[in-house]
């Protein structure tokens, strides 16, 4: 067996140590050593390797139909199985602190094991099957660390509603995969990008709709799925939700790799995006409005992880006005387009996943040393912990600024990758103008929001009696958010001179466009403007009572509201299917049931009934029906006798 | 050559049937290791059955022949293609967990068992005969032991006495007997010369309208065990009031005897009848997805809940026939096998929680996973198994079923996969409302985990799910449909049909012309593509 | 005399036996009515015998089982009414219904 497969498969094997570890309940503390030395070594195959595939028959049906299993090591799975290790093994390792005192501490590294070994299954498919079968379990392995204290009933609950919105957008992925494979005969992306550019050319047909529409509704339908898992809006309501889990499955999952799986996703597969304008602008659009939308909210939010989601959405949105925008084509091909815009969502995943996972480790490093506290995770009770936690709260700085995109940490880069991407589409289509200008507007709500966090967590004086006597972290907690910090600070600039992330991922070595210093310099300055507000309003002063509360009342209840989205999907959506299936059920048992049951149940009393009045006990009235019954049936078959012919005749004849 | 294996099959729980009646009732502990005999014996001899079958030949093997009756055409033939085999196998996996699960069972033991193994030779009677007298001989056999099993045996519940649903079952079952018994005389008088055999029966050439009108009555008769919509209503009230075991094998096996008979006799017996009604039966079978998954969540009994969510995922097996290709119809034996495991475990699992706890009313309930994690821990599987989760087997077969009926009446397919939604939203709330939670200590003092017999029971189908969702690849090989040369299977007819319909065809240029030069097709304009006839060329690989 | 005269009379004899089956309330009037009706038979019996296969002996055996029958039948059934008029006190057919129809 090629040692290719043991990049998805070394993090299962350290799965099922960690889960018979849990079984026993005996030993549980060592489980971590074998699933961060599982997660290690995937990474470790992948760096050695760089480049393989391999691919194994999973299932054939007759002589045609054949589902594989790949490990495609490309560039871009290259990328993404670095990101994944790297995290995964940093948070695992993170959460032997985190997690120390927690029931369940084996069950939790297995499940975060099984988690990783999903991403990277689901990164290295080389067919839509296999990325439709990671899709999934990645969400349930999300379901399982939402629902990690199952016992809370707001954490069983955010599993839940996580999990069935994800399944909403995976139904249109699932018919998404239906239609293009059906159409291929294949799952293989190779197949599926040449049959979609076949179908273009008016070489194929297309089962169920016409070619012109299977040019958007295919991959408008994959992009469901990309919704649902990349928390975009309309359903992005799960997400912060989900930040009832552990914090260290927050950073993980929920933040730097399972809720990228649909910009990956999108990216994997954008050869069948780029027919048809319709859908690179719904993609953009969509981006546009999540971005916008979830960085409005984290402007309110007083709970350090939710501030935390709605930004990690909001970013997701950066990442999706990339794509939408698309720039320009760098690498055409059939089976593997290349654009700018590509480039720079897989650019600010990359740096995103770091110091987004930075900042949640950090979170969680302060609510660990709050967790005495009622709600450790108010930022309203926190305050002074700059000098009670310093390791925490200058990483945490870097990892603010980083997502405030100052130069020149790294998410300054990557975001400019993405305006550099709009603006090249800008000139030719007027929504990726009004994109970018949206986009710029929320590079400062940023900008705001992660200064304010870091200013109401670190900056000031305690706020709370928790707060005075908060503790520093250990060391295994401490680590990874050094390690994190140095990413989030170096990483992009890195990536970016000498264009090493394009043309790694690209396979090209050809400088891309350089930086255009008028659109950095804009980006900086609203950069600049939001942190100077933020440190105006929450650092200057002694913090009395929260600034944003004083926006004006109807825009602020807006705000604290989500935007209604959150009340719209409950009456709307959850409470209409529960209705409905109400409905139903009282349908089926009082209209289906009497009818089905009860419509022959009543037939045969009323016949019974009818019939009844002739079992009269009077003999004769018995004899008088023989005889009439016999007479009838002598005259008719003396009349059958004279009109049927054959064999009826002659019997009643010869006798 | 006469094999003896599937009669051994179908006469060992026969015989510990009747060898139970022989017992006295005082040696608990004999009667329940000689059912155990009897149900367990089956289990190696289908294992074994498993794997003797010569997938390559495929067809019906392991024949037997004996006369019965000759002037009439009446002959004990038993024999097992790819899907008998297979629903054999669930049929011995699910009756030893049954008996496992009933160990504890105390009123009238011996009846109970005795009646319990008769029922399930009826069910193996029903797979392995190729004789059509046989077959409806051996399904009154499997539907009849039901009456007493629910109506002794049974627990009312609150909206049904189990009186009530022990009669509505039988007499629905018996009324689509009926169908079944008109549509087999109607095949035996039309064929000459006069046979019951199902072998000589495909060779006969019934006239296509005819085949429609028999077809319909196959569908009605059958249709009625395998729970189609409406007539679906004996099972949510009959597997509510059974006892443990008897849910288990009803809704993991009886039902499917339903689903295939319509596949045997109505697909394999009248093709023509089955392609005319196809589009009904897939959009019935869509009805069912969705209604029953709507009526499980509409639910606060446990056992309701399950009782709909098996209309719901026959509904799945009826699409996935429906689609009448080799995709469809192996998802739909491999969904009728999921769903004989899943559904056998959460009967299980419910049984036990009953059991320990008193109460199936859901909202009484809640954190029981503190002290039943276990129990917890399988009953998740089987629902994660339920709403098709990836590494389960209920994902393989539910893909295949919608990849089928994709590739027939794409338009069900596209409204039946909702219901993946709405599974995950009933299995979730239940889940989440029994285990999950603040557990109310002070309703429910004592609240045991399960035992030993009880863990082989549970575990073993738990696992089962799990193993054959990571590698389907023995059991799709086995069934695989496509091998058979059935006459109702459409092949997989590739949709890469080029286009001869000059009018039908876009071209590159008028995309262009539409969508401008940014996009891009135009930027490969020039790229030079390779047809391969045989598939794509992977000369176009990714650039790297 | 020819057949038809013969059977004229036995249809005659069987419809009044049947009339008197029918008709009559009291269970003995009935039982007379149905010895009526089995002589009808008898008689038609013998007249196809006579008429139509004088030859063979095997009809008079049958008519002689027959009246044998008729005997015993007559005996049984008055053995029944017997008792049920111990048991309801009348033997009129219309009072003893123990069906309510």
């Amino acid at each position: 067996m090629p040692i290719i497969w043991l990049i998805p498969l070394a993090p299962l094997i350290g799965a099922l140590i960690a889960g018979v570890l849990a079984l026993t309940r005996k030993a549980e503390k060592v489980a971590p050593i074998f699933t961060i030395a599982a997660t290690l070594y995937s990474g470790y195959i992948a760096l050695f390797l760089h480049r393989g595939y391999a691919s194994a028959t999973w299932l054939t049906i007759g002589s045609s139909y054949r589902i594989a299993l790949d490990v495609n090591l490309d560039a871009l799975t290259f990328t993404m199985v670095c990101v994944v290790t790297l995290v995964s093994a940093l948070v695992q390792m993170y959460s032997i602190g985190y997690m120390e005192n927690e029931n369940g501490y084996a069950r939790y590294f297995a499940y975060v094991s099984i988690f990783t070994a999903s991403m990277l299954g689901l990164v290295s498919a080389d067919n839509l099957f296999q990325l439709y079968v990671c899709w999934e379990l990645v969400g349930i392995c999300s379901y399982l660390l939402i629902g990690f204290w199952w016992f809370k009933p707001s954490a069983a609950n955010a599993a839940k509603k996580a999990f069935v919105v994800t399944r909403f957008g995976d139904v249109g992925f699932l018919l998404g995969v239906l239609l293009l494979s059906s159409a291929a005969g294949s799952f293989q992306f190779t197949d599926i990008a040449h049959t979609m550019h076949a179908i273009s050319m008016g070489e194929l047909f297309t089962p169920l709709v016409s070619a012109r529409t299977f040019l958007w509704l295919a991959p408008l339908l994959l992009f469901c799925g990309a919704v649902g898992k990349s928390a975009q809006f309309p359903l992005h309501i799960w997400l912060p939700d989900a930040m009832e889990g552990p914090t260290p499955v927050s950073a993980l999952i929920h933040a730097a790799t399972m809720v990228a799986a649909g910009v990956y996703m999108v990216t994997r597969l954008f050869t069948l995006f780029a027919y048809v304008p319709v859908v690179t602008e719904t993609v953009l659009v969509i981006g546009m409005i999540t971005a916008f939308l979830s960085a409005s909210i984290a402007i309110v939010q007083n709970d350090i992880k939710k501030v935390l989601a709605y930004s990690t959405i909001s970013q997701l949105g950066y990442m999706m006005l990339g794509l939408g925008a698309m720039g320009t084509v760098i690498a055409p091909s059939v089976s593997g387009v290349y654009t700018t815009g590509q480039t720079a969502a897989m650019f600010h995943l990359t740096t995103h996943a770091m110091f987004k996972a930075l900042l949640f480790l950090t979170a969680g490093s302060v609510i660990h040393a709050l967790h005495h506290s009622s709600d450790p995770n108010d930022m309203r009770s926190m305050g002074g912990l700059m000098k009670r936690m310093p390791i925490t709260a200058w990483t945490c700085l870097a990892g603010v600024l980083a997502l405030a995109g100052l130069f020149p940490f790294s998410g300054f880069w990557s975001k400019d990758a993405i305006f550099g991407a709009l603006r090249e589409a800008s000139s030719k289509e007027p929504v990726a103008m009004f994109a970018l200008v949206v986009a710029i507007i929320v590079a400062g709500m940023t900008a705001f929001y992660s200064l304010r966090l870091w200013l109401m967590t670190f900056w000031g004086e305690p706020r709370s009696e928790h707060a005075e006597h908060a503790h520093e972290s250990p060391w295994v907690m401490t680590l990874p958010l050094v390690i994190l910090g140095f990413l989030s600070v170096f990483l992009g600039g890195y990536l970016y001179f000498g264009d090493r992330f394009a043309n790694s991922l690209t396979g090209l070595n050809m400088p891309t466009e350089p930086l255009n210093p008028a659109l950095a310099g804009i980006s900086t300055l609203v950069a600049l403007f939001g942190l100077g507000l933020a440190w105006k309003l929450y650092a200057v002063r002694r913090l009395e009572k929260d600034p944003v509360t004083s926006l004006p009342s109807s825009v602020y209840s807006f705000l604290v509201n989500l935007w209604y989205m959150d009340a719209f999907w409950n009456r709307f959506g959850a409470a209409w299917v529960v209705a409905l299936g109400g409905m139903v059920a009282w349908f089926d048992r009082n209209v289906v049931d009497r009818i089905v049951s009860g419509l022959p149940a009543w037939v045969c009393q009323q016949g019974g009934l009818a019939i009844r009045k002739t079992e009269s006990g009077q003999t004769q009235s018995y004899a008088v029906t023989v005889l009439a019954a016999v007479s009838f049936i002598i005259v008719t078959l003396l009349w059958l006798t004279k009109y049927l012919p054959g064999p009826m005749h002659i019997t009643m004849i010869t006798h | 050559m006469t094999h003896w294996i599937l009669t051994f099959v179908i006469l060992t729980p026969l015989t510990a049937s009747l060898v139970l009646l022989l017992i006295p009732r005082q040696l608990r502990t004999l009667v329940r290791f000689v059912s155990l005999a009897g149900a367990g014996l089956t289990l190696p001899a289908a294992i074994w059955l498993f794997a003797a079958y010569n997938r390559q030949v495929a067809g019906f093997q392991f024949e037997q022949t004996l006369p019965w009756v000759p002037s009439l055409g009446i002959s004990y033939h038993v024999g097992v293609d790819g899907t008998s085999v297979v629903l054999i196998l669930l049929t011995a996996i699910i009756i030893t967990g049954g008996i496992f699960a009933s160990w504890t069972q105390k009123v009238r033991t011996k009846e109970f068992l005795s009646l319990l193994l008769l029922l399930v030779s009826g069910v193996f009677g029903v797979f392995a005969s190729r004789d059509l007298f046989f077959l409806f001989l051996f399904y009154e056999i499997a539907v009849l032991p039901m009456y007493l099993l629910i109506g002794v045996w049974g627990t009312s519940t609150k909206q049904r006495t189990k009186e009530y649903s022990a009669m509505k079952l039988t007499l629905m079952l018996l009324a689509g007997s009926a169908f079944i018994l008109v549509a087999i005389l109607a095949l035996y008088f039309n064929q000459t010369p006069h046979s019951f055999d199902m072998g000589a029966m495909a060779h006969a050439h019934y006239g296509p309208s005819f085949q429609k009108t028999i077809f319909l009555l196959v569908y009605i008769g059958f249709g009625v065990l395998a729970g189609i919509w409406p007539i679906h209503t004996w099972s949510p009230d009959g597997h509510a009031s059974a006892p443990t075991a008897v849910s288990m094998l009803h809704a993991g096996v009886l039902m499917k005897l339903g689903a295939y008979g319509i596949l045997r006799i109505g697909m394999g017996l009248l093709p023509d009848g089955a392609q005319h009604f196809a589009f009904l039966v897939g959009a019935i079978a869509t009805i069912n997805i969705l209604y029953g998954a709507l009526s499980a969540m509409g639910q606060t009994d446990l056992k309701y809940i399950i009782a709909y969510s098996s209309v719901s995922h026959m509904g799945v097996v009826m699409l996935g026939l429906a689609s009448l290709n080799p995709i469809g119809i192996n998802g739909s034996v491999m969904q009728m096998f999921s769903h004989g495991i899943m559904t056998g475990l959460f009967f299980a699992c419910v049984g036990l929680i009953y059991e320990k706890s008193h109460t199936r009313n859901i909202p009484s309930m809640g954190g029981f996973a503190k002290k039943m994690p276990g129990i917890a821990l399988l009953m998740t599987i089987g629902g994660l198994a339920s709403f098709g989760l990836p590494a389960t087997s209920g994902f393989i077969a539910e893909f295949l079923c919608f990849y089928g009926m994709w590739m027939r009446y794409p338009v069900l397919a596209l409204i039946s996969v909702v219901g993946i939604v709405l599974t995950a939203i009933y299995v979730l709330r239940m889940i989440q409302r029994i285990f999950l939670g603040q557990f109310k200590e002070e309703m429910y003092p004592s609240l045991p985990d399960a035992k030993t017999t009880e863990w082989v029971a549970i575990t073993g189908l738990a696992l089962l799910l799990i193993v054959v969702g990571l590698y389907p690849e023995p059991l799709v090989r086995m069934i695989d449909v496509s091998k058979q040369a059935q006459p109702f299977v459409a092949s997989i007819t590739p949709v890469k049909t080029p286009s001869t319909n000059e009018s039908a065809k876009i071209t590159n240029g008028n995309i262009h012309a539409q969508y401008g030069t940014r996009y891009f097709l135009t930027a490969i304009n020039g790229y030079a593509m390779h047809i391969n006839p045989n598939g794509w060329s992977n000369d176009a690989k990714r650039l790297q | 005399m020819n057949l038809s005269d013969f059977l004229v009379v036995s249809a005659l004899l069987f419809m009044i036996g049947a009339y008197g089956a029918f008709t009559r309330k009291n269970a003995i009037a009935v039982i007379l009515s149905i010895e009526l009706m089995l002589n009808a038979a008898n008689l038609n019996f013998l007249s196809f015998w006579r008429f139509l296969h004088p030859s063979s002996m095997e009809p008079q055996i049958f008519v002689l089982v027959g009246i044998t029958l008729a005997a015993a039948e007559a005996a049984v059934g008055l053995a029944v009414i017997l008792n049920i008029y111990r048991d309801f006190g009348t033997i009129n057919v219309e009072d003893i219904s123990l069906l309510k129809g």
